[in-house]
């Protein structure tokens, strides 16, 4: 048995420390990018086109997450191992927040860009499936008892074929939402600030992965413990 | 040591919300100016009324201020936009946190009684 002290996250404290310190110089720098070293856009956005800056990357990490789900689910499916499944798990509980934040920050910047909080078009309410199909994998996962692992596991392979589709659905639809092509379009300093943006939320998202598989990891510890507890008699 | 991090990166991630806000502030018309040609300028369009008025209606601070209020228009969809993504990510490092803290405890305890009764 391993002592407490040797808990996953106590192992990857100093990691952890070290890349939560980049973190918060790295979001005070983007912040600086975005609010005072990126030119206003052409009316009608003007200010409010600043939400662009967190929302794309998040975009990001959405898809990231759900692509690290699904390909962790196929290899658990494939070999019944366990830590594919921390991994889909963690990956999916991710997905959920940058999905929140999506759908949280889209919704306010919709309003002043269309005048309306939400409209059905096709990237939109992709997104809103996408979101939902992870959403319902965390409760396969919560209430659907033995056995959930698997079911989930085709949930999650299932929301990662689900994404080229919310990301072309701009082109193969007519949509509000811009597609895109725009990036390639904007000024210099914005694309900078978009790709540090995206950089540093790739930086937060491996963060926050490692440090729930970690949790996963000591969930199962605890597991096992009570096992061994109630073996030796320790629990009436 | 990570678990006593937590809560001071989730209250960074709060405080980095308020950026916006000042940011938005700052974003106002230019500054009136002086110089001695601009003061020409204007001596010899106060030479013809209807010029100088002309002018003075079209490029007056009156306009760069209308035009700075339209840019920073609805800021509040911004700093609401800004202040959500922190608070939903400091939200789930203090679940995470909690979580983990909660699950160190119990392993802890649950091994001390283990090698106890293994003691035993």
């Amino acid at each position: 048995m391993t002592d407490s002290s040797s808990t996953s996250s106590s192992r990857s404290a100093p990691l952890f420390i070290g890349a939560a310190v980049a973190c918060i110089f790295g979001f005070g720098y983007t912040l600086s990018l975005i609010f005072y070293q990126t030119p206003l856009a052409a009316g009608p956005l003007y200010f409010n086109q600043k939400i662009f800056y967190y929302h794309v990357p998040c975009a990001f990490m959405l898809f990231l997450a759900v692509i690290v789900c699904g390909i962790a689910s196929i290899k658990y499916l494939r070999g019944r191992e366990q830590r594919w499944d921390d991994v889909s798990v963690a990956a999916a509980e991710v997905s959920v927040v940058f999905g929140t934040i999506v759908m949280v920050t889209g919704v306010l910047w919709a309003k002043p860009a269309w005048g309306k909080w939400w409209v059905w078009d096709a990237r939109l309410t992709s997104a809103l499936l996408l979101w939902m199909t992870m959403i319902a994998y965390q409760l396969v996962r919560k209430y659907g008892g033995a056995g959930s692992e698997r079911l989930a596991s085709g949930l999650g392979i299932f929301a990662m074929i689900n994404i080229p589709l919310v990301y072309s659905s701009t082109r193969l639809w007519k949509t509000n939402h811009p597609s895109a092509n725009t990036v390639p379009s904007l000024d210099p300093s914005m694309r900078a600030a978009l790709w540090f943006s995206v950089l540093l939320f790739t930086v937060f998202f491996i963060l926050l992965l490692r440090l729930r598989i970690n949790a996963r990891r000591d969930e199962r510890r605890l597991y096992e413990c009570r096992e061994m507890a109630l073996d030796a008699g320790l629990f009436e | 040591m990570t678990l006593r991090v937590f809560p001071i990166f989730a209250l960074l991630l709060l405080a980095l919300s308020a950026v916006p806000t000042t940011a938005s502030a700052q974003v106002k018309g230019p500054a009136p100016y002086a110089s001695e040609m601009r003061d020409e300028c204007i001596a010899e369009m106060e030479k013809d009324a209807r010029i100088l008025a002309a002018c003075e209606e079209s490029h007056s601070s009156k306009y760069q201020v209308q035009d700075a209020k339209r840019a920073v228009k609805d800021k509040q969809f911004v700093v609401a936009a800004y202040a959500a993504i922190w608070a939903i990510l400091a939200i789930f490092v203090i679940i995470m946190w909690l979580r983990q803290r909660k699950l160190s405890v119990e392993i802890t305890r649950l091994q001390t009684e283990l090698k106890k009764a293994a003691a035993e």
